[in-house]
Protein backbone atom coordinates (compact mmCIF):
# COMPACT_ATOMS: atom_id res chain seq x y z
CA UNK A 1 0.00 0.00 0.00
CA UNK A 2 1.20 3.54 -0.56
CA UNK A 3 -1.36 5.80 1.10
CA UNK A 4 -2.63 3.40 3.74
CA UNK A 5 -4.73 0.40 4.68
CA UNK A 6 -7.52 1.44 6.98
CA UNK A 7 -9.42 -1.73 7.78
CA UNK A 8 -12.69 -3.05 6.42
CA UNK A 9 -16.36 -2.13 6.36
CA UNK A 10 -18.93 -4.82 6.93
CA UNK A 11 -22.68 -5.06 7.16
CA UNK A 12 -25.25 -7.85 6.72
CA UNK A 13 -26.89 -7.89 3.29
CA UNK A 14 -29.91 -9.84 2.13
CA UNK A 15 -31.20 -11.15 -1.19
CA UNK A 16 -34.95 -11.56 -1.65
CA UNK A 17 -36.82 -13.27 -4.48
CA UNK A 18 -40.52 -13.58 -5.27
CA UNK A 19 -41.59 -15.81 -8.07
CA UNK A 20 -45.15 -16.49 -9.30
CA UNK A 21 -45.71 -19.34 -11.74
CA UNK A 22 -49.04 -20.25 -13.32
CA UNK A 23 -49.42 -23.27 -15.58
CA UNK A 24 -52.27 -24.52 -17.74
CA UNK A 25 -52.20 -27.64 -19.88
CA UNK A 26 -54.83 -29.28 -22.04
CA UNK A 27 -54.76 -32.72 -23.66
CA UNK A 28 -57.27 -33.95 -26.22
CA UNK A 29 -57.14 -37.53 -27.45
CA UNK A 30 -59.69 -37.99 -30.26
CA UNK A 31 -58.45 -41.52 -31.06
CA UNK A 32 -56.06 -44.13 -29.68
CA UNK A 33 -53.36 -43.03 -32.10
CA UNK A 34 -53.72 -39.26 -32.00
CA UNK A 35 -53.29 -36.83 -29.10
CA UNK A 36 -53.24 -33.04 -29.17
CA UNK A 37 -51.68 -30.98 -26.39
CA UNK A 38 -51.26 -27.36 -25.36
CA UNK A 39 -49.14 -25.87 -22.57
CA UNK A 40 -49.14 -22.33 -21.23
CA UNK A 41 -46.71 -21.09 -18.54
CA UNK A 42 -46.71 -17.61 -17.03
CA UNK A 43 -43.87 -16.58 -14.77
CA UNK A 44 -43.31 -13.34 -12.88
CA UNK A 45 -39.97 -13.10 -11.08
CA UNK A 46 -38.52 -10.39 -8.90
CA UNK A 47 -35.30 -10.36 -6.90
CA UNK A 48 -33.00 -7.83 -5.33
CA UNK A 49 -30.27 -7.23 -2.82
CA UNK A 50 -31.01 -4.97 0.11
CA UNK A 51 -30.33 -3.93 3.66
CA UNK A 52 -26.77 -2.76 3.10
CA UNK A 53 -25.66 0.29 5.11
CA UNK A 54 -21.89 0.65 5.20
CA UNK A 55 -20.72 3.02 7.90
CA UNK A 56 -17.21 4.41 7.38
CA UNK A 57 -17.10 5.94 10.88
CA UNK A 58 -15.12 2.97 12.20
CA UNK A 59 -12.33 3.28 9.65
CA UNK A 60 -8.96 4.79 10.57
CA UNK A 61 -9.27 6.95 7.42
CA UNK A 62 -11.17 6.95 4.14
CA UNK A 63 -9.25 6.40 0.89
CA UNK A 64 -9.31 9.54 -1.24
CA UNK A 65 -12.37 9.80 -3.45
CA UNK A 66 -14.30 6.91 -1.86
CA UNK A 67 -17.91 7.34 -0.80
CA UNK A 68 -19.06 4.28 1.12
CA UNK A 69 -22.59 5.56 1.53
CA UNK A 70 -22.76 5.48 -2.28
CA UNK A 71 -21.41 1.91 -2.29
CA UNK A 72 -24.37 0.94 -0.09
CA UNK A 73 -26.61 2.13 -2.92
CA UNK A 74 -25.30 -0.56 -5.27
CA UNK A 75 -28.14 -2.85 -4.16
CA UNK A 76 -30.49 -0.64 -6.17
CA UNK A 77 -28.83 -1.85 -9.39
CA UNK A 78 -29.31 -5.51 -8.54
CA UNK A 79 -33.09 -5.45 -8.89
CA UNK A 80 -34.51 -8.10 -11.21
CA UNK A 81 -38.06 -7.78 -12.45
CA UNK A 82 -39.03 -10.02 -15.34
CA UNK A 83 -42.06 -11.66 -16.89
CA UNK A 84 -41.93 -14.76 -19.05
CA UNK A 85 -44.73 -16.38 -21.03
CA UNK A 86 -44.12 -19.67 -22.81
CA UNK A 87 -46.63 -21.55 -24.93
CA UNK A 88 -46.38 -24.85 -26.80
CA UNK A 89 -49.00 -26.62 -28.91
CA UNK A 90 -48.73 -29.82 -30.87
CA UNK A 91 -49.73 -33.43 -31.32
CA UNK A 92 -48.50 -37.00 -31.04
CA UNK A 93 -49.47 -39.53 -33.71
CA UNK A 94 -48.71 -43.19 -33.15
CA UNK A 95 -47.68 -44.42 -36.55
CA UNK A 96 -47.24 -48.02 -35.35
CA UNK A 97 -46.72 -49.91 -32.10
CA UNK A 98 -43.10 -48.74 -31.89
CA UNK A 99 -43.05 -45.41 -33.72
CA UNK A 100 -44.59 -42.10 -32.64
CA UNK A 101 -44.52 -38.92 -34.70
CA UNK A 102 -44.42 -35.61 -32.80
CA UNK A 103 -45.06 -32.10 -34.04
CA UNK A 104 -45.02 -28.95 -31.92
CA UNK A 105 -44.96 -25.19 -32.32
CA UNK A 106 -43.73 -23.07 -29.44
CA UNK A 107 -43.53 -19.38 -28.65
CA UNK A 108 -42.05 -17.45 -25.75
CA UNK A 109 -41.99 -13.84 -24.59
CA UNK A 110 -39.53 -12.47 -22.07
CA UNK A 111 -40.01 -8.98 -20.70
CA UNK A 112 -37.25 -7.30 -18.71
CA UNK A 113 -39.23 -4.73 -16.73
CA UNK A 114 -36.23 -3.21 -14.99
CA UNK A 115 -33.23 -3.36 -17.34
CA UNK A 116 -29.79 -2.37 -16.11
CA UNK A 117 -26.90 -2.12 -18.58
CA UNK A 118 -28.63 -4.56 -20.97
CA UNK A 119 -32.33 -4.92 -21.74
CA UNK A 120 -32.93 -8.65 -22.03
CA UNK A 121 -36.47 -8.33 -23.40
CA UNK A 122 -37.06 -10.70 -26.30
CA UNK A 123 -39.06 -13.46 -27.94
CA UNK A 124 -38.40 -16.95 -29.15
CA UNK A 125 -40.40 -19.15 -31.47
CA UNK A 126 -39.89 -22.48 -33.16
CA UNK A 127 -41.30 -25.57 -34.75
CA UNK A 128 -40.32 -29.05 -33.69
CA UNK A 129 -40.93 -32.29 -35.57
CA UNK A 130 -39.65 -35.66 -34.47
CA UNK A 131 -40.05 -39.38 -34.67
CA UNK A 132 -39.72 -41.47 -31.51
CA UNK A 133 -38.86 -45.15 -31.27
CA UNK A 134 -40.36 -47.05 -28.33
CA UNK A 135 -38.32 -50.10 -27.31
CA UNK B 1 -39.57 -42.02 10.45
CA UNK B 2 -35.97 -42.20 9.47
CA UNK B 3 -32.44 -41.22 10.37
CA UNK B 4 -29.22 -41.12 8.44
CA UNK B 5 -25.68 -40.05 9.10
CA UNK B 6 -23.17 -38.75 6.61
CA UNK B 7 -19.52 -37.92 7.05
CA UNK B 8 -17.45 -36.13 4.43
CA UNK B 9 -13.66 -36.07 4.76
CA UNK B 10 -11.64 -33.69 2.59
CA UNK B 11 -7.92 -34.05 2.06
CA UNK B 12 -7.27 -30.60 0.62
CA UNK B 13 -9.58 -28.13 2.33
CA UNK B 14 -9.44 -26.04 5.49
CA UNK B 15 -12.62 -27.69 6.76
CA UNK B 16 -11.56 -31.33 6.66
CA UNK B 17 -14.62 -33.03 8.18
CA UNK B 18 -18.35 -32.41 7.80
CA UNK B 19 -20.85 -34.56 9.68
CA UNK B 20 -24.59 -34.54 9.02
CA UNK B 21 -27.32 -36.06 11.20
CA UNK B 22 -30.61 -36.17 9.31
CA UNK B 23 -33.99 -36.98 10.88
CA UNK B 24 -37.15 -37.54 8.84
CA UNK B 25 -40.77 -37.86 9.93
CA UNK B 26 -43.64 -38.39 7.50
CA UNK B 27 -47.33 -38.69 8.36
CA UNK B 28 -49.93 -39.72 5.84
CA UNK B 29 -53.67 -40.13 6.36
CA UNK B 30 -56.68 -41.00 4.23
CA UNK B 31 -59.81 -40.04 6.21
CA UNK B 32 -62.03 -40.93 3.24
CA UNK B 33 -61.68 -42.41 -0.23
CA UNK B 34 -61.54 -38.97 -1.78
CA UNK B 35 -59.27 -37.16 0.69
CA UNK B 36 -55.59 -37.67 1.35
CA UNK B 37 -53.31 -35.59 3.58
CA UNK B 38 -49.61 -35.81 4.16
CA UNK B 39 -46.99 -33.89 6.10
CA UNK B 40 -43.23 -34.34 6.05
CA UNK B 41 -40.67 -32.88 8.42
CA UNK B 42 -36.91 -33.04 8.03
CA UNK B 43 -34.23 -31.83 10.42
CA UNK B 44 -30.55 -31.77 9.54
CA UNK B 45 -27.81 -30.87 11.98
CA UNK B 46 -24.46 -30.31 10.30
CA UNK B 47 -21.19 -30.14 12.19
CA UNK B 48 -18.37 -28.44 10.33
CA UNK B 49 -20.21 -27.25 7.19
CA UNK B 50 -17.91 -26.28 4.35
CA UNK B 51 -16.63 -22.78 5.11
CA UNK B 52 -14.07 -20.33 3.77
CA UNK B 53 -12.06 -19.69 6.91
CA UNK B 54 -10.63 -16.19 7.29
CA UNK B 55 -12.26 -15.09 4.03
CA UNK B 56 -12.60 -11.33 4.64
CA UNK B 57 -12.52 -8.44 7.08
CA UNK B 58 -8.93 -7.29 7.54
CA UNK B 59 -8.31 -4.87 10.42
CA UNK B 60 -6.47 -1.56 9.96
CA UNK B 61 -2.81 -2.41 9.38
CA UNK B 62 -1.32 0.77 7.98
CA UNK B 63 -3.12 3.96 9.03
CA UNK B 64 -0.39 6.24 7.60
CA UNK B 65 1.22 6.62 4.16
CA UNK B 66 4.20 4.37 3.40
CA UNK B 67 7.70 5.77 3.99
CA UNK B 68 9.42 7.60 1.14
CA UNK B 69 8.73 10.60 -1.03
CA UNK B 70 6.68 9.82 -2.95
CA UNK B 71 5.44 6.94 -0.68
CA UNK B 72 6.97 3.65 -1.77
CA UNK B 73 4.64 0.67 -2.34
CA UNK B 74 7.56 -1.63 -1.54
CA UNK B 75 7.80 -0.29 2.00
CA UNK B 76 4.06 -0.40 2.72
CA UNK B 77 1.77 -3.26 3.73
CA UNK B 78 1.83 -5.97 1.07
CA UNK B 79 -1.23 -7.79 -0.32
CA UNK B 80 -0.24 -11.09 1.30
CA UNK B 81 -0.09 -9.41 4.71
CA UNK B 82 -3.56 -8.01 4.08
CA UNK B 83 -4.89 -11.44 3.04
CA UNK B 84 -3.26 -13.18 6.01
CA UNK B 85 -4.94 -10.75 8.43
CA UNK B 86 -8.51 -11.55 7.32
CA UNK B 87 -10.71 -12.50 10.27
CA UNK B 88 -14.25 -13.34 9.18
CA UNK B 89 -15.28 -16.88 8.22
CA UNK B 90 -17.86 -16.93 5.41
CA UNK B 91 -20.01 -19.68 3.99
CA UNK B 92 -23.27 -20.46 2.22
CA UNK B 93 -23.62 -23.87 3.87
CA UNK B 94 -25.91 -24.26 6.89
CA UNK B 95 -25.34 -25.88 10.26
CA UNK B 96 -29.10 -26.43 10.69
CA UNK B 97 -31.81 -27.19 8.12
CA UNK B 98 -35.52 -27.64 8.77
CA UNK B 99 -38.14 -28.54 6.19
CA UNK B 100 -41.90 -28.81 6.66
CA UNK B 101 -44.06 -29.92 3.74
CA UNK B 102 -47.80 -30.47 4.22
CA UNK B 103 -50.12 -31.33 1.33
CA UNK B 104 -53.81 -32.22 0.88
CA UNK B 105 -55.36 -33.85 -2.18
CA UNK B 106 -59.09 -34.08 -2.74
CA UNK B 107 -60.50 -36.22 -5.52
CA UNK B 108 -63.87 -34.58 -6.07
CA UNK B 109 -64.96 -37.37 -8.41
CA UNK B 110 -63.56 -39.66 -11.06
CA UNK B 111 -62.86 -36.72 -13.30
CA UNK B 112 -61.46 -34.01 -11.05
CA UNK B 113 -58.97 -33.58 -8.26
CA UNK B 114 -57.54 -30.65 -6.32
CA UNK B 115 -54.29 -30.44 -4.45
CA UNK B 116 -52.83 -27.81 -2.16
CA UNK B 117 -49.33 -27.92 -0.77
CA UNK B 118 -46.87 -25.78 1.11
CA UNK B 119 -43.14 -26.07 1.65
CA UNK B 120 -41.23 -24.18 4.29
CA UNK B 121 -37.48 -24.53 4.40
CA UNK B 122 -35.09 -22.72 6.68
CA UNK B 123 -31.32 -22.97 6.69
CA UNK B 124 -29.06 -21.28 9.18
CA UNK B 125 -25.40 -21.17 10.11
CA UNK B 126 -24.87 -19.47 13.45
CA UNK B 127 -21.35 -20.86 13.94
CA UNK B 128 -19.63 -18.06 12.04
CA UNK B 129 -17.51 -15.57 13.96
CA UNK B 130 -18.81 -12.24 12.61
CA UNK B 131 -22.34 -12.75 11.27
CA UNK B 132 -24.91 -15.48 10.87
CA UNK B 133 -25.79 -16.85 7.45
CA UNK B 134 -29.47 -17.61 6.77
CA UNK B 135 -31.81 -18.64 3.99
CA UNK B 136 -35.54 -19.10 4.30
CA UNK B 137 -38.03 -20.15 1.63
CA UNK B 138 -41.83 -20.40 1.48
CA UNK B 139 -43.40 -22.26 -1.45
CA UNK B 140 -47.21 -22.56 -1.42
CA UNK B 141 -49.00 -24.01 -4.43
CA UNK B 142 -52.28 -25.36 -5.77
CA UNK B 143 -53.12 -27.76 -8.60
CA UNK B 144 -56.41 -28.73 -10.20
CA UNK B 145 -57.08 -31.50 -12.71
CA UNK B 146 -60.30 -31.92 -14.69
CA UNK B 147 -61.41 -34.40 -17.31
CA UNK B 148 -64.76 -33.12 -18.69
CA UNK B 149 -64.84 -36.08 -21.09
CA UNK B 150 -62.78 -39.22 -21.45
CA UNK B 151 -60.92 -37.65 -24.34
CA UNK B 152 -60.19 -34.25 -22.83
CA UNK B 153 -58.30 -33.27 -19.69
CA UNK B 154 -57.01 -30.00 -18.25
CA UNK B 155 -54.47 -29.18 -15.56
CA UNK B 156 -54.20 -25.81 -13.85
CA UNK B 157 -51.50 -24.94 -11.34
CA UNK B 158 -50.12 -21.97 -9.44
CA UNK B 159 -46.94 -21.85 -7.37
CA UNK B 160 -45.40 -19.04 -5.39
CA UNK B 161 -41.78 -18.98 -4.28
CA UNK B 162 -40.63 -16.44 -1.71
CA UNK B 163 -37.02 -16.70 -0.57
CA UNK B 164 -34.72 -14.52 1.47
CA UNK B 165 -31.04 -15.07 2.25
CA UNK B 166 -28.79 -13.12 4.52
CA UNK B 167 -24.98 -12.89 4.72
CA UNK B 168 -22.13 -10.55 5.63
CA UNK B 169 -20.93 -8.05 3.01
CA UNK B 170 -17.35 -6.83 3.45
CA UNK B 171 -15.41 -4.07 1.66
CA UNK B 172 -11.69 -3.64 2.39
CA UNK B 173 -10.53 0.01 2.61
CA UNK B 174 -7.05 0.63 1.25
CA UNK B 175 -5.33 3.10 -1.00
CA UNK B 176 -2.46 2.42 -3.38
Amino acid sequence: MTAGQFGSLADPIHYSTRNHTALATVNYTPSERLSFFGNFVYNDGRGSLGGLALDAAGLAAIPAGFDYAAVSDLTRFSALNVRRIQQAYGFYYQVSDRWVFTWMVFHGQYKDRQPYLVNTTGRNAGIHAGINLIF
Amino acid sequence: MGYDYQKIRRDAAEVADTETNRFLVSLSTRPSRSLQARVRYRLEQITGPFTHLRAAYSPALQPNPSPGSPPSPLLGTQYYTLYAARQANLTMFPSLIQLVEPSITWAAGERSSFSIHYRWRTERNDKLNFSDWERQAHLPGVEAWFAPTQKLNLTLAYNFHNERSHTLFVVPAFDG
